[in-house]
Formats: structure tokens, sequence, C-alpha cells
């Protein structure tokens, strides 16, 4: 053990509590009595999701209609909300994949956290394809399926992919994070107080007996996968941003939208998490396994992200007038700075790229206010960054004649609203029911940092 | 026709259950499982569709048969020929032969088909809103006759048949003391009267523009508010067809206050106050006086016009003046071949003037002439408000709505209601009908027999396309009730009356070509009465106000009579583009003087002194192109009857009219400080300076190379790394293709109408259309171009473009947009999902959504075009090219063997068309219109730097403006 480890593994697990103690601790979310504040955030979640069916229902029977889109503007907040849902859903696999294969050890107490909500904002962000649809019983169509018509769908479009981007990252998803949850769910069998809950979890262990035939074949499939998922993280919201780059529309017509759109969603993703963990460490007293290090190095990523998206902005209205292209002029120049929406243009900025500039100091990068703070903003000026994209690009495009205004219904205020609360219902529900702190990870991160001799380490 | 009849649902008649044998229980078992097996299929119609047990020869299911008629408005006739699917019509065309109509339709006209199947039509006889038998109207009539006509009064349309006016004349001799009132509220009453001062008689003005190289229009909307709009439109549209830039080109001013269709084609636009026209027309004949052409300039004028000019106030801008100076030089330049046109709404003196100037210039007898007037007694006393006033003891209102389009001050609907005894002819239960105490449903245009004159008094037969849906009794019958002589059968009283009224005139023969050629009625000699005239012509000029009032009919419901008709409420009014409401037009700068903007309301007030309330709270709407310190307010809203369409919809212009004041007359105008959401369809009219709307002069077109170098830019081909399109195109299939003249679109939204009645378009309501949902697949767009002083409107018909690199079809997830072999963009409903992406990478936004299950399942419905599917919800919808007309071309010519005519496909709204702005044809062949048009120099493409190569081109907007006088 080296030094270096040993500080390392004091930041990410102050005290090196024993493997009884991580157990004990971590393992206790899921059988703890149900407190009256969880109690009432359920409730909360809950009302929101039916207000969320309701609303869905509604749109399936009476109309897309219900919502506030019109022509010009034939994508509004479905889209948005798609975009902004599947761009929280990034961080997730960004952590648990790509920092599993570069070894960043501090990812380990938070991944399962940013797992879960990857899964669930990916649900979320599934329910828009289809509601936005206007005849949503027909989306099956846009998966290549043998049809007796011999009709495929059409791959010019990035309609297609996108539907199999997110289905295929999806799946993948709930995979990655159901194999990392075995070891845990064998370990909540074993200490299962009653016996339905022995055999539920028991079904869910797969068997699990911790041996190292086990151990092993586990790890190299979660490798596997995590090297699976990280092109992914990747893709699919390169293809997202697809969905905008393809068309002809000053606004969306640009090269730069697949690496733009990834670093906005990983910025989200982050904000997402931070938004999320503060308030369950604090409850749940988490603050041996989620330490000031781990706030801090995402905060950081947060302001590298940031300042990427800031560069993608300049960027795009750099292109916008160099292009000289009167349209992309007018969008980038005149309309996003000074339209109608000028405003949103400017809050956009203000919280995704003046607010995040406070992680230049350590202090605010540990300060859980603030992060939490910030994190909203971003979370807020995200939203608004698709708002620009979509509603403000379409609302003026090519004809003045046809240009025009869009303003949401109570519907589209529904809706969004009610997934924020279907999405806490999930999260709510993963927080009882499985330990959302990886315990054998970080029994062997443990072992690994206090025992590993440092030359074995690449 | 097609018959249909109730589904049975009533139970089996049979055995009991008790009693059922083995053979019944399976037979009732299996109709069971049949009926739940139809119970499934629940989008089916409630109702059996039955094939004919006997097919007439000449129907043809799927295809239509057409039949003449005509519209009746005001008494005078336009012709139409009418698309009849066994038995049900769909719609309506204009008819060629017919001089009003020349084969286009207005955009009223092509509505007419939803009114006949208007669910809210009255439907039977009521007394005091209780359903009545005929014998009590029976009675009344009887009563009436048995009095000898004392104490009753009858209110009939301004009528021109032959029939109707026999059988008035044979009540007025037999019931001597009835008195006839004939009633329409913007009928033309200024024209005959101001010609009665000039010429000494009633007479009715005649214009052919067909060789008239100068045109003056005084507050005259000759291409879209005149009996004769059609026929004007295609003879001003076949004087300014732009070849190149050495094309002969007519010159046309118009002086007006509200922005009309004629001001948007003409080549100098003055805008005035009303008042204002009087005092242009009295410097304009002063200076075509003279101009020292022989016997133009009589001693009594020099007086009358140095009066007139001594009293007036100081002199208008000098802008005015230079364009009079201009108007006169340019109709000097060409007398003879120039007119001198005034609108109805303006002073009789105005229109005397006019024909003053036009007999000065030589006019007369070529493109002026003057004939009777075609409408029965127009211009005498039975036409006057005064005719409409008494205390009958008996009134019969047959048509018109007199209690709600009437001068306010009348009190009409108070006095038909104290009447004791009074009925009411029509088609609605309106507010007349209301004041009534009997109602009898009237009949539909399309539903009766009959005969009407043209304007310019060619006889007109009109045929019923279908029988009455709602038993409603013809103006006819009830006057022959009241003769005590009902008529066997309305055929027979038709065919009866033609034979006596026009004798050697073939009655069928007429209905086969739907007018009498020859029949327009022959000039009238007429000598200027200068004399006369000169008193009129010295106290001219005198009336101004400071804010002056325009009550003019809404372009499509008119005086109210179409309001119930929603196809029609939502077609964007031209000059506002603004739907399902009326509003105060008026411009920038008057706004800005009242502190108001577009949707403020204002409390419009006229000053009359009588015991009625002349106050109107309308919203208002800034036209920019308006006369400043006027207001245009539309007639036709407001309204209070029992049509739930159009009831509590907009405000009623008619309560601001007053028997002194007028239709123009002064007004005050106070901001109430509330606002009122327009439903506009076009909220932004700036060109941006982007390539859409191109236009410049005949003279830049000639000599200014740099102009043509910009529009020859704007179609010739970009570099592309695409493939282009396949070509050269293969000599079958066609290759569809349009042209849209710019010059000659007046923007009169004939064409948008035509294209819903084809298309079946959904009405989508005022909701709807404020954010922006409406699904008119073609639409106009008006973008205002020049200064602030000088607003210039430029309109656009804009619709699918019918991209050959189309940025729509690649963005379909499910290839539901696709291209045909034939160059059309296509939409397959069955297999769109409703992603809209298509729309959204559409730079031309043509494309239409159904955002709510829209269809009409009302009896509206029977005016579908059965040859066009009706678009479920969820369903991305646009222009098709009307597809089913080519295809139904393609079809005829192999069944005949040949190939399709180079004009034989019209698209609807090619067809509707009065100024032939729009070409189609296919560019395989050389000989068809738009490849001739696609030759012109200032043909381009809208938007032709997105590489969209559209089919559908666009010929530069030129105008032939003079040099300054």
């Amino acid at each position: 053990m080296t030094a270096s480890d040993g500080a390392m593994l004091d930041e990410l697990l102050p005290g090196r509590p024993g493997d009884a103690a991580l157990s004990n601790q971590l393992l206790s979310t899921t059988s703890r009595p149900l407190t009256r504040g969880w109690k009432l955030a359920f409730a909360i979640c809950g009302a929101l999701t039916l207000l969320l069916f309701a609303m869905v229902a509604l749109t399936v029977l009476r109309g897309i209609g219900m919502w506030g889109n019109n022509i010009p503007v034939a994508w509004g907040f479905g889209i948005i909300n798609f975009v902004w849902w599947i761009g929280i859903g990034h961080a997730g696999t960004f952590i648990s994949a790509i920092l599993l294969l570069l070894e960043q050890h501090w990812r380990t107490s938070i991944n399962r956290f940013t797992e879960g909500m990857t899964l669930f904002a990916v649900i979320q962000a599934g329910l828009f394809p289809l509601l936005h649809l206007g005849r949503p019983w027909f989306a099956y169509w846009l998966f290549p399926y043998p049809s007796a018509m011999d009709t495929w769908p059409q791959v010019r479009s990035a309609l297609p992919w996108d539907a199999a981007a997110v289905s295929t990252y999806f799946t993948v998803s709930v995979m990655f994070w159901y194999l990392g949850l075995v070891p845990d769910l064998a370990a909540l069998r074993d200490r299962a107080p009653t016996r339905g809950r022995r055999i539920a979890y028991g079904i869910l262990a797969l068997g699990w007996r911790g041996s190292v035939q086990q151990w092993r074949h586990h790890k190299v499939a979660y490798y596997l996968l995590a090297g699976l998922a990280t092109p992914l993280v990747l893709s699919v919201h390169s293809v997202v941003s697809l969905d905008f780059a393809i068309t002809g529309l000053a606004g969306w017509h640009s090269t730069l939208f697949p690496p733009f759109f990834v670093a906005g969603a990983i910025l989200s993703g982050f904000a997402m998490v931070l938004v999320l963990i503060l308030p369950a460490r604090r409850v749940f007293g988490l603050h041996n396994a989620i330490t000031p290090r781990h706030l801090d190095a995402m905060a950081k990523l947060v302001l590298i992200t940031s300042w990427i998206v800031l560069y993608s902005y300049v960027t795009e209205i750099f292109v916008g007038w160099y292009s000289g292209d009167r349209y992309e002029m007018y969008q980038h120049l005149v309309n996003r700075p000074s339209g109608w929406y000028a405003w949103s243009f400017w809050l956009m900025l203000s919280c995704n790229c003046l607010a995040t500039q406070l992680f230049w100091s350590r202090r605010m990068r540990r300060s859980p206010t603030v992060l939490f703070a910030v994190a909203l903003l971003v979370n807020l000026g995200m939203w608004l960054e698709r708002f620009e994209i979509v509603v403000v690009s379409l609302s003026r495009d090519f004809l003045p004649s046809a240009w025009h205004f869009f303003k949401p219904t109570w519907v589209d205020l529904g809706i969004l609203t009610g997934t924020l609360g279907f999405f806490g219902l999930l999260f709510l529900g993963f927080l009882r029911l499985v330990p959302f702190v990886p315990v054998a990870e970080l029994k062997q991160m443990r072992t690994e940092l206090a025992h590993e001799p440092a030359e074995a380490r690449p | 026709m097609s018959e249909t009849r109730d589904h049975q649902c009533d139970a089996p008649r049979g055995p009991g259950l008790d009693r059922l044998s083995r053979r019944a229980f399976f037979r009732l078992a299996g109709a069971g499982a049949a009926a739940a097996g139809f119970a499934a299929c629940s989008s089916r119609p409630a109702r059996d569709i039955l094939p004919y047990a006997n097919q007439p020869p000449e129907v043809t299911p799927g295809v239509p048969l057409h039949y003449a008629t005509a519209l009746v408005e005001d008494g005078f006739a336009t012709g139409e020929v009418v698309a009849s699917h066994q038995g049900r019509p769909t719609q309506l065309e204009g008819n060629p032969d017919h001089p009003a109509s020349l084969g286009a339709t207005r955009a009223r006209d092509q509505a007419a088909v939803l009114s006949l199947y208007d669910p809210q039509r009255a439907r039977s006889i009521t007394d005091r809103g209780v359903p009545a038998a005929w014998s009590a109207i029976e009675q009344l009539l009887a009563a009436a006759r048995a009095r000898g006509g004392q104490g009753l009064q009858v209110v009939l349309e301004p009528t021109s048949s032959p029939l109707i006016v026999e059988l008035i004349e044979r009540v007025r001799a037999a019931l001597p003391a009835a008195r006839f009132a004939f009633w329409a509220p913007f009928a033309p009453r200024a024209q005959l009267a101001g010609n009665r001062l000039a010429l000494g008689r009633a007479l009715q003005t005649q214009l052919d523009l067909r060789t008239a190289d100068a045109i003056v229009a005084l507050d005259a909307d000759l291409v879209a508010d005149h009996p004769m709009a059609l026929a004007h439109a295609r003879q001003i549209a076949d004087r300014r067809r732009v070849v190149d830039g050495h094309s002969a080109m007519s010159r046309l001013y118009a002086v007006e206050s509200g922005y009309s269709p004629t001001g948007v084609i003409a080549d100098h636009r003055l805008r005035v106050r009303p008042s204002e026209v009087e005092r242009i027309a009295v410097e304009l004949l002063a200076a075509v006086t003279a101009q020292g052409r022989p016997g133009a300039r009589p001693a009594a004028l020099d007086a009358a016009l140095a009066a007139a000019r001594a009293r007036r106030a100081p002199d208008g801008p000098a802008r005015d003046a230079a364009t009079i100076a201009a108007m006169a030089r340019d109709l000097g330049r060409a007398a003879g071949r120039s007119v001198v046109a005034v609108g109805d709404r303006q002073p009789p003196v105005v229109h005397a003037i006019a024909a003053a100037i036009n007999a000065a210039l030589g006019n007369l007898g070529r493109t002026v002439w003057f004939t009777e007037p075609v409408v029965y007694e127009a211009g005498q006393p039975s036409h006057d408000v005064d005719a409409l006033r008494g205390e009958p003891t008996t009134l019969l209102v047959l048509g018109g709505n007199p209690a709600y389009a009437a001068p306010a001050d009348l009190g009409l609907a108070d006095a038909i209601a104290r009447a004791p005894a009074s009925l009411y002819l029509g088609l609605y239960d309106n507010e007349t009908a209301r004041a009534c105490r009997f109602v009898v449903p009237g009949l539909h245009d399309l539903e009766q027999w009959g005969a009407a004159r043209a304007h310019d008094g060619t006889i007109t037969p009109i045929q019923p396309l279908i029988e009455p849906l709602f038993d409603g009794r013809s103006v006819a019958a009830i006057l022959h009730q009241l003769l005590g002589d009902p008529p066997a059968t309305e055929h027979a009283r038709t065919r009866d009356a033609w034979a006596r009224r026009l004798p050697g005139v073939d009655h069928d023969a007429a209905l086969a070509r739907g007018a009498v050629a020859g029949s327009a009625l022959p000039a009238v000699a007429v000598e200027v009465a200068w004399h006369a005239l000169a008193p009129a012509i010295a106290a001219a000029g005198s009336r101004s106000a400071p804010l002056e009032l325009a009550i003019a009919p809404h372009p499509f419901v008119r005086d109210g009579r179409h309001t119930n008709n929603p196809w029609l409420l939502e077609l964007p009014e031209p000059a506002s583009q603004l739907t399902w409401d009326n509003a105060a037009q008026l411009s920038p700068r008057t706004a800005a003087g009242l502190g108001v903007d577009t949707g403020d309301i204002v409390a419009l007030s006229v000053a009359a002194g009588d015991r009625h309330d002349h106050t109107a709270a309308v919203p208002v709407i800034i036209v920019p192109g308006h006369a400043d310190d006027a207001i245009t307010l539309h007639a036709g809203f407001g309204r209070d009857g029992g049509e739930r369409v159009a009831r509590g919809i907009g405000t009623s212009a008619f309560r601001l009219w007053t028997t002194a004041g007028g239709l123009q007359p002064a007004v005050t105008a106070t901001p109430r400080g509330d606002h009122r959401a327009l439903a506009i369809t076009q909220t932004h009219r700036d060109l941006e300076h982007r390539p859409i709307a191109l236009g410049g002069t005949l003279h830049q077109l000639r000599d200014d190379a740099a102009f043509r170098d910009e529009l020859a830019r704007q179609r010739s081909p970009l570099a592309s790394l695409l493939d282009p399109f396949p070509g050269p195109f293969p000599a079958l299939p066609a290759q569809w293709a349009m042209s849209i003249d710019l010059t000659t679109c007046t923007g009169c939204a004939a064409c948008v109408m035509a294209c819903a009645a084809e298309n079946n378009t959904p009405v989508v309501g005022r909701g709807q259309v404020l954010n922006k949902r409406e699904m008119h697949w073609l639409r106009i767009d008006r973008y205002v171009e020049g200064t602030a002083d000088e607003p210039v409107a430029v309109v656009q018909p804009m619709t699918c473009q019918h991209c050959e690199q189309a940025p729509c079809e690649y963005v379909c997830p499910v290839e539901a947009t696709t291209h045909s072999a034939d160059g059309l963009n296509e939409m397959t409903y069955n297999r769109c999902i409703g992603t809209r992406f298509c729309s959204n990478n559409c730079p031309y936004k043509v494309r239409r959504f159904n955002w709510f299950d829209y269809r009409d399942r009302s009896l509206h419905q029977l005016a579908s075009n059965p040859d066009v599917t009706v678009r479920d919800r969820g369903v991305m919808e646009k222009c098709t090219y009307c597809v089913q007309r080519i295809r139904r071309a393609e079809i005829d010519a192999r069944i005949a063997d040949r190939r399709i005519g180079t004009h034989e496909v019209r698209t609807a709204c090619q067809a509707a068309c009065p100024a032939q702005a729009i070409a189609f044809g296919s560019l395989t062949d050389p000989a068809s219109t738009v490849s001739e048009q696609r030759r012109r120099p200032h043909s381009y493409a809208v938007l032709h730097d997105q590489g969209t190569e559209p089919r559908t081109r666009y010929l530069a907007r030129i105008r032939n403006p003079g040099e300054p006088a």
C-alpha cells in the first residue's frame, strides 16, 4: 500500500470501516422503518405520477393538440423533455462505465446511484418519442420488423436510429445496473428479515453464492458491459442530436451538434446526480461513503463540461455568422439574443456558463449548499438550452409569414411536472428496495486500495 | 341518387325464446355472432349504404355530373357549374360561358355548398317558434288577399328574375294596395343616383376593361367587390400579363381608404379618407377637361369647378396633386381606351363626375356604357330606405335580413315585431325571423328553379341540384299563394313562366349552357347634362370629418348572409388576414394617434341624435396602407339570431349606420382599455430582405440588367453535392409543375376557398387559428414593402412547392411522404404516424397537421369531395397538386387511348382564380403554360438558396408605374 492510495482511501472512505460495518450501514437502508419524510415525498411523487398518467391519457385520447405545438413550432415540450431527460440519463453510464474503465476509484460509492438515475431518466425520456406522435399506437413502425407489407423504416431519417439508440442504451444500462446489483441482492437475501423478502431477493440474486468462480465471471461480464456501454454514452446523444442536425433549419443545421449534445448531456447528468445525491447523503447519513472528495470531483466535471458547452455556444454563433447564410445569421445574431424568447437565451447562458464558474473555488466545490443550488440552475439551464434549440429555432424560420409564437398549455406543464414526479417515485422506490451504494464494490475498493501493491497497478 | 336507410336495430321478430326451436336458436346465435363482428368495427358508418336498384343511365358511381346554374346576390347572377356526385352537389366552379364568371368563382361562391348542408338552417314552418302547418300560412295569405292588399307590405331582396317580376306585377294588379319594398344593404344605389344626376336617367354603368389602357378606380374594388368582379379581374389581368420587359401593360390607379385587392394590383395607390375621393374626382375632372379635347369643357363646368375649389379646405398633400396630374395625363393619353370607375359607397356626385370624365375622354360606347338597371325597379323609391318604413298589418319578408342589415335608426326589428301578422321566408332563424310571427324555411340557390340576370343583363337560368333538404318554399311559391293560385310544381311554374316571359328562348338549351347568349341589355345613348351636374360639382368636396368610418361588406360573409358558414369565417380576410371576427381596420399612424395596438378595443360612436344607440365596441387591427384618419369596419358580424355559428362573433357595423350618416359617417373612437386576441393567420409582414416575394417595374425588367440577373440567380442551378433530379424528363409520365403570377394575383382568396372545398380541409375554429393551427393547404402570404408612409402590400399564394429535392421526404422515419415518378411530393396518410419532422424541415411551412380529430360529422360532411380522403387525427397533410384530378385525367386519357391534353388537368385553385394567375401543367410538354412561363425572365423559385428545386415557380410581381408627372 502506497501513501497516495492510503490518502485516497481516507478521502473516499473516511475511517475505513470494516466489511461488516459497511454491510450493516449500507444494506440497512432497505429495512429501516419508513420515515414520515419518505412517506411524504412518496405521496407527492405518487400524486404527480397520477397527474402524468392523466395527462398522457388526455393526450392519447384527444390528440397532440392538447399541447401548445403549432405550425411552425411542430415540436415543443415533448421533444425538449425527451432530450433533457435523455441527457440526464447520461451521467450514470458515464460514471459507471467510463470511470470504471479509467479506474477512477471515487466513482464506486456513487455509481449505483447514478445508474439508477440513468434508468429512471431514460424511462421518462422514452415516454416522449411515443407520446409526441400523432398516432402513438403505430410507434412500432419506427423499428425494422418484418411486416407483411414489406415496409421498413426510412433509414435516411434520424428517427429510426434514434429509436434504436435509445432502446439499446436503455437495455444495456439495465443489464449493467442489474449485473452490478447481483452481489448486493445476494447480501440482502442473506440478511432478509422476512421470508417473503428472502424469496424475492433470492430470485433476484440469481443464485449468487459469492464463489471465486462467480466473482471472476462477474468481473469479466461487468467490464465487458462497461466496454459496451461506453460507446453508447457517446452514441445515444449524438444520434439524438441528429434529429436536429440532419435538417436544413437554421439553428439545427450544424455539424457541431453531436459533441455539443454529449457535453451538454454530461453536464446536465452530473448536475442531476448532485441534485439527487446531496439530499440522500444528508438523509441517510452517508458522509463517510460520499465524501467531499466525491463532491469535488463532480463539481470539477460540471465546470469542465460547462466550458465545453460554452465553447459550443460560441462556436455555434460564430459559425452562424461566418457562414454568411442570412437565415443562420438571423437565427444566431438576432432571433436568439433579441427575439421573442431572448430571456430564455440569456437565462440559459447564466445558468449553464456563469453560475458554474463558482467551482473555480475549492471551497465552493465542497459546499453542499452551493453545489445543490448550482446543480439546480444547471438543470434549468439545460432544459432552456433544448427550448432554445427546439422552440426558438422553429418559431422563426425561413418565411416570415409563417413565424409564430409557441406557448405551452397546462397539459405541457402537467406532463413535465408529472415526469419529475414519476422519476422521483421510481427513485424513492429504488432507495428503499436496493442498496444504492454498491456494498460489494465498496468493500472491494477498500481492499484493493488498502492491500494492492502499487507496482502491480497500471 | 344514392339511397340510405336507417340500420334495422329492432330485435328479430320471431318465435318467443320459450318456444325456440333448435334451428331458430342457431339462426339467432349466428346472427348474434355476426352482429358482434359488426359492433367491433366501430368506425363503420351507422347506416347501410345500398347500391342502386335501378341505376339511372346517366350516372356512373364515382363520376360526378355537372350542371349549370347560378348564384344570385342582390339580384345579380353569377353562373356556376356544379359537380354532383350521385345527386349530391359537392363543388362549384365558374361557368366559362357566363359573362359574370368566365369560369372563375368567388370565395363565397365556393362556400355555397356548405351553406346548403348547414344543419342549422330553418327546418320547419313555425308560428312564434312552435311548429305550424302550411295551412296557417295559407290562411294568413288568404286574409291579406281578402283585404285587397290593404296594409300588406312585401319586402323582397332586389331581384332581376323575369319570373319573379311577372309575379310581382300580377300581385300588384290583383292587390293594388299592397306595398313592395326591395332591400339589400349593399345593393348599388349611389351609382344609379349619380347617373341620374349626370345623364338624367337612373342607368347602370357597365365596364369593359379588355381594352382599357388606363384605369382609375375611385374607392372602387373592381376585382373583388362588384357584381362583375370576376370578369373585371380577368380583363384587367389579361392586360397585365408580362412575358418580358417589352410586354404591354395597362396602368391601374387605385384611390381608396381600405387596402382592397384592386389596390394590391394597382401600379399607383393613393390612400385617402373616403370623403377625399370627392375632391380628387373634382380635380381629376378639372384636369381631364383642361386637356383641350374638343367640346369637352362646357362653360358651366368652369364656374362649378371654381366654386368647388374655392370652398374646399386648403389643398391636400402635394403627393395627391402629383398623382392626380399623372392620372389625368394617362387617362388623356388613353382617351377612348380608359376607364374611371367609382365604388358604390361613394356619394352620387362622384359617380356623376366619373360619368362626365368618361364622356369627356370619349370612353362612352367603348370601355364604358350604360344600360337600364337589370334589377327590377332599381333606382326607384321601392329600393329606398323609406320603403321599409310604415306600419303594415300584414308584413311578408321574403328573404334578406332587414331587421339586422338596415340603418339602425329605423328600428326595424321593433317595427317588424309590431306588425299584427308577419311572415319571414328565409334560410335561417335569423334576426328578422325572430321578429316575425311565422317563419317558413326558404330555398338555397342550389335547391330552386328560377332565373336571374347577370349585371350586364344576360339571362341566367337557375336549376336545382337537389330536392329541398328542409321542406323549403320559394319566394315564387309564397307570391303564388298570395294570389290564391298555387302552381303545380316548381319546375312547371318555372317552365311556364319562362315560356311566357321569354318567348322564343329555349329553356332546356339555356339550362344546358347556363346563360342565354346575346341577352345582355343594350347600351342606352346618353348625353351628359352639364347644367344639371354643375351645381352638384360646385357643392362637392365639402364633406369632411376628423375621423371617418367606412362600413363595408365583408368580402366573404357580405352583409351577414353567410356568417353561419364556417368555411368563410375561417378564410383570412385579405387585407388583415383576420378570421372569425371583424375589427376596425386603421393605419399605423391613426392607431398611434389613438394610442391603441392590434386587438385593443375602441368604442366607435356615430352621432345621430335619435333614441338608438350608435356605438360599437370593436377591436382594432392595424393594416399598413390603410388611409390615415379613417376606419374600415366590415359588416356581417355581431349577429343576434338563431344561427349558432354566427351568433356572438364580432360586432355589428350596422349599429353605426344611420340614414343621415350613411355608410361612410363621421365617427369618434375612444379606447376602452380592454383587449381581445384576434385570430390573425400572419403576424409578421416584413420580408427581412429574403428572396421570397420578388418584384420590380416593367421598366426595370426591360432595361435593368442587374434586376434581371438577380431574378435569374433565383432560378439557376445551385452547386450541389447531390445528384440532380432524374432528367431529362422521360416522355411519360408527365412532370407536373405550377406557376403563379404575382403580377396579376389580387389576393382575393378564391383559390384558398376552392382548395378547401376540393380537398376537404377541415375548419378548426378561432381558438385553433389563434394557435396557428389553421388547416388551409393554400394560404395567401401578405408582406409589406415600401416606406412607412407609402406601404405597399405584396401578396403571395403559398402552398406545397413540390420540391424536387424535398426536405420533408428524407426526414420521415416511415416513408409516409415520398416522391412520385411524375414529380409530386406525395403524402401517404395511412403510413403517417405524425412525428411532424417533415413540417419542421419544410422551409415553406406549408404542411398541416391534424392536431385533433377535426372531422365534421354533421350534415356538413355531405359537402365533402368523395375523391379526396378525409384525414384522421394525428396525420400530416398538405397540397397534393390536386392529385385526384391528375389521376382522373390519366384514367380518362387511358380509356380514350390518348395522351393527357396540355391544359386538361386544372387544379382547384387554378380553376377558381379569376385573374388566371395560377398555371398548371407538365414540364414535359413544351406547349404547356408552365413550360412557357418558366422561360420568362422573371420566373423564379422562392427560397431558391435552399436548394429545394421547387416545382412551383413564381413570376415576379411586375408593376407599371408612370414617370412622375
